[in-house]
C-alpha cells in the first residue's frame, strides 16, 4: 500500500516493541506502573468476555453442527490468548518520567501516545482509587491543566507512589505556575 | 441568616423583572412540548384539565423563578465576586476576580424585549465553573462588566462602581463592522450549505414514497434542520457583528435575536483559527476564530462564537487580529512549515497536499484541511500540554500526529502526518520553545 519501498517499516520489528525507546529521543528514565495492573485489566477483559462466553454456548447448542462445538472453543481460547496478550503489552507500555520541568507520559500499544506536561501547567491533581483498585492497593494519578484536551493520567500506581507522585506534582505545580 | 465576608458592601438584588423572564422560559417550554402534543393530550384528558394543567406548571414556575430571585444577590469586593442563591439550600459561591478570563453580557430575545441583560464570567478551570448573573438592566449590566473589567485588569480600582462612566461609550472606536450581504453569502458558499439540497433529497424521497403525513413532514423538517443548523445558527450569531477599540481590549458584539458582547483583553489570545474555504476564494474572504481562556470546551450547547472576524477580506482580518494577537507573522506563507511526506496521502488523501507544521520563536503553526484550508497558530507561551499520537496505521506508514494543547474552546493546534523523526523534533521543540517562552 505504500509506494515508496523505502518507506515501509522494517519486516520484523524489535523483539520489545513496547519498551521502544525512541519514542522519546532524551535520556529519560522511565517508570513502569504495577503490575497490578495487569490483573485489573484482564478482569476487565473477563467481565465481559464471560457473558460472550456463556451467550456463544447457549448459540451452538440451539444447532446441531458437530464441528462448531470444536472450533468455537478453538477459535474463543486464541481469541482470550491473543487479548491477554495484548493486555499484558499495553500494561507494559506505561511508563512515565519526571523531568526537571515537566512530567512525561507513554502509554498504548494499537495507539502509540506520548504526553508532555510542564509542572507550571497543573492546575490540580486526582488520585482516583476504585474498589478493585482499592483491594489490589493501586491507584489512578490524574493531572487537569486548563487546556480540556490533556489527557494525562496514570494507572496502576501503588498507593504510596501515586501518594508521593500527588505531592510532588502539587509541590512543583505551585513552584513554577504560570499565568495563563 | 448568617452573612458570609464581604459585609463591607452591600448585597444587590437582581431586577425585579428576572422572575417573570424566568418564568416564561418555563412557559415557552410548555408551549413547546405543548404544541407537539397538545392533539394527543386533549384527546385523553380533554382540554380544560390540559390546559388547567399547564397553567399550573407555568405559575408555578414563575412563583418558584420568583421566590428564587428573593433569595438571590451579589456583591463586588475589591478582589472577588459574591454571589448567594438557592431557597432551601443556600449556596454561596465566590469567584475569586484574578480567575476570571472573560466577562460577556448576553441580551437574549426575550430579556433584550424589557432591557435586560445577563452578566456572564468565564473563568478558568473545566466545565461549568462560569458564573452568570441573570438579569440586570443593560444599564447596570453594563456599568457591573466594566467595573469588573477594571479590577480584572488591576486598573485604579474606582470606589463607586457608578463613577465608571454613564453608558457603554468609555472612548470606543470602531474598528470593523461585517458586511451583512458578504455575511450570508460566505454561509451559503461553505460545505454545510451546499450539500444541503443533496442531503434534502432523502427526507423527501421518503415523503413522497410515505405520502403527505404529520410525522413524514416532521421528519423532513427535523432533517432539513439539522443540516441548514450551522450556517443558520453562524448567521443569526454573527449577525451584524462588529469589533471596536476600548481601553479593555477589543469590545465583540454581535447577534441577530441574541446580541452578546464580548472584550477581548490584550494577550487573553492562546490560539487562532484562520479559515479560508474554498468557495471564499475568489472573493479573497477569510475567516477568523480566536481561543480565549475560560471559554471552555466543555460549555454548554450555548450561542457562542468563538469568531473574531466572520468574514472580511485577508489585510482587514489580520489588522484586526494583530490587536489582540501581536505575535502573528506579516505574513503566513514566510513561516517555514514541514510540509507532510508524500506518503502522507494514504492516510490523508485529501488533505495531505495542505498538512505542514512549524515552530517559530514563540508560535505553533500548523496548515491543513480539505475544502477549507485552515491555519491553526497556538501561542508557545501559554500551551499547557504537548501530546504525540500514533495510530496503527500511521505506524506502518512512520507518521505521527502531534498536538499543543491550549486553554478554552477550539485551543489545541494540531500536526497531522508528519514523518515520526519530525514529529519527534516537533514535540522536543515544543517542549523547549515553550518552556523558553514561559520564562
Amino acid at each position: 500500500m505504500v509506494a515508496d519501498p523505502s518507506a515501509l517499516p522494517p519486516a520484523s520489528p524489535p523483539a520489545h516493541e513496547d519498551d521502544d525507546p525512541a519514542l522519546w529521543p532524551g535520556d529519560v528514565t522511565w517508570r513502569p506502573v504495577s503490575p497490578k495492573l495487569l490483573i485489573l485489566r484482564r478482569a476487565a477483559v473477563a467481565g465481559w468476555l464471560i457473558p460472550l462466553a456463556i451467550a456463544t454456548v447457549v448459540v451452538i447448542s440451539f444447532t446441531d453442527q458437530r464441528w462448531l462445538w470444536i472450533g468455537v472453543p478453538v477459535a474463543g481460547l486464541l481469541l482470550i490468548a491473543w487479548w491477554l496478550r495484548l493486555v499484558g503489552r499495553a500494561v507494559r507500555s506505561w511508563g512515565y518520567a519526571e523531568r526537571e520541568d515537566d512530567l512525561l507520559i507513554r502509554r498504548g500499544v494499537l495507539v502509540r501516545r506520548l504526553t508532555v506536561v510542564p509542572y507550571g501547567r497543573m492546575q490540580f491533581v486526582d488520585v482516583r482509587v476504585g474498589p478493585l483498585e482499592r483491594a489490589l492497593g493501586i491507584a489512578t494519578v490524574q493531572l487537569h491543566t486548563a487546556a480540556a484536551a490533556t489527557d494525562a493520567f496514570i494507572p496502576g500506581l501503588p498507593t504510596e507512589e501515586a501518594a508521593r507522585l500527588r505531592d510532588v506534582l502539587t509541590a512543583l505545580g505551585q513552584a513554577r505556575a504560570a499565568g495563563l | 441568616m448568617t452573612e458570609p465576608v464581604g459585609q463591607a458592601v452591600a448585597l444587590r438584588r437582581l431586577h425585579p423583572l428576572t422572575p417573570l423572564v424566568r418564568g416564561a422560559k418555563v412557559f415557552g417550554g410548555i408551549a413547546a412540548i405543548g404544541v407537539y402534543q397538545a392533539y394527543q393530550t386533549i384527546q385523553q384528558v380533554g382540554i380544560l384539565p390540559a390546559l388547567s394543567g399547564a397553567a399550573v406548571v407555568v405559575l408555578g414556575a414563575f412563583v418558584v423563578s420568583w421566590i428564587s430571585w428573593r433569595f438571590t444577590g451579589y456583591r463586588v469586593t475589591d478582589r472577588e465576586l459574591h454571589i448567594q442563591e438557592g431557597i432551601f439550600a443556600r449556596r454561596h459561591r465566590t469567584v475569586p476576580l484574578e480567575r476570571v478570563q472573560a466577562i460577556d453580557v448576553v441580551r437574549p430575545v426575550l430579556a433584550r424585549l424589557l432591557g435586560l441583560a445577563e452578566v456572564r464570567l468565564e473563568v478558568v478551570g473545566q466545565g461549568d465553573t462560569e458564573a452568570p448573573l441573570a438579569y440586570l438592566s443593560n444599564a447596570e449590566a453594563l456599568k457591573l462588566r466594566n467595573h469588573l473589567l477594571a479590577l480584572v485588569g488591576g486598573a485604579a480600582v474606582p470606589t463607586e462602581p457608578a463613577a465608571v462612566e454613564s453608558a457603554d461609550k468609555p472612548a470606543e472606536q470602531a474598528l470593523f463592522a461585517v458586511d451583512r450581504r458578504s455575511l450570508i453569502l460566505a454561509q451559503i458558499l461553505t460545505p454545510n450549505t451546499l450539500a444541503l439540497p443533496f442531503m434534502a433529497v432523502f427526507p423527501l424521497l421518503g415523503l413522497v414514497h410515505e405520502g403527505l403525513s404529520f410525522p413524514a413532514l416532521l421528519g423532513a423538517a427535523s432533517g432539513i434542520i439539522g443540516l441548514a443548523q450551522l450556517p443558520v445558527r453562524r448567521i443569526l450569531n454573527e449577525y451584524g457583528f462588529t469589533v471596536s477599540d476600548t481601553a479593555q481590549g477589543l469590545r465583540l458584539r454581535h447577534g441577530l435575536l441574541e446580541t452578546r458582547t464580548q472584550t477581548v483583553a490584550p494577550g487573553r489570545v492562546q490560539a487562532v483559527r484562520i479559515f479560508r474555504p474554498l468557495l471564499w476564494r475568489p472573493f479573497g474572504w477569510v475567516r477568523v476564530e480566536i481561543a480565549v481562556a475560560g471559554y471552555s470546551a466543555a460549555g454548554q450547547q450555548e450561542q457562542r462564537t468563538g469568531a473574531l472576524v466572520p468574514v472580511a477580506d485577508e489585510a482587514t482580518a489580520f489588522v484586526l487580529l494583530r490587536h489582540v494577537f501581536p505575535q502573528l507573522p506579516d505574513d503566513l506563507s514566510t513561516v517555514a512549515l514541514t510540509p507532510a511526506p508524500r506518503r502522507a496521502r494514504w492516510l490523508a488523501p485529501f488533505a495531505f497536499r495542505r498538512l505542514a507544521a512549524g515552530v517559530t520563536d514563540e508560535l505553533f503553526v500548523s496548515r491543513g484541511g480539505v475544502f477549507t484550508e485552515r491555519h491553526e497558530i497556538a501561542v508557545l507561551a501559554r500551551t499547557q500540554s504537548i501530546r504525540f499520537v500514533q495510530g496503527p496505521l500511521q505506524r506502518r506508514a512512520r507518521l505521527a500526529s502531534v498536538f499543543a494543547d491550549l486553554a478554552g474552546d477550539h485551543g489545541t493546534a494540531s500536526a497531522h502526518q508528519q514523518d515520526v523523526a519530525t514529529a519527534l523534533r516537533l514535540v522536543t521543540d515544543l517542549v523547549d520553545r515553550s518552556r523558553a517562552n514561559r520564562e
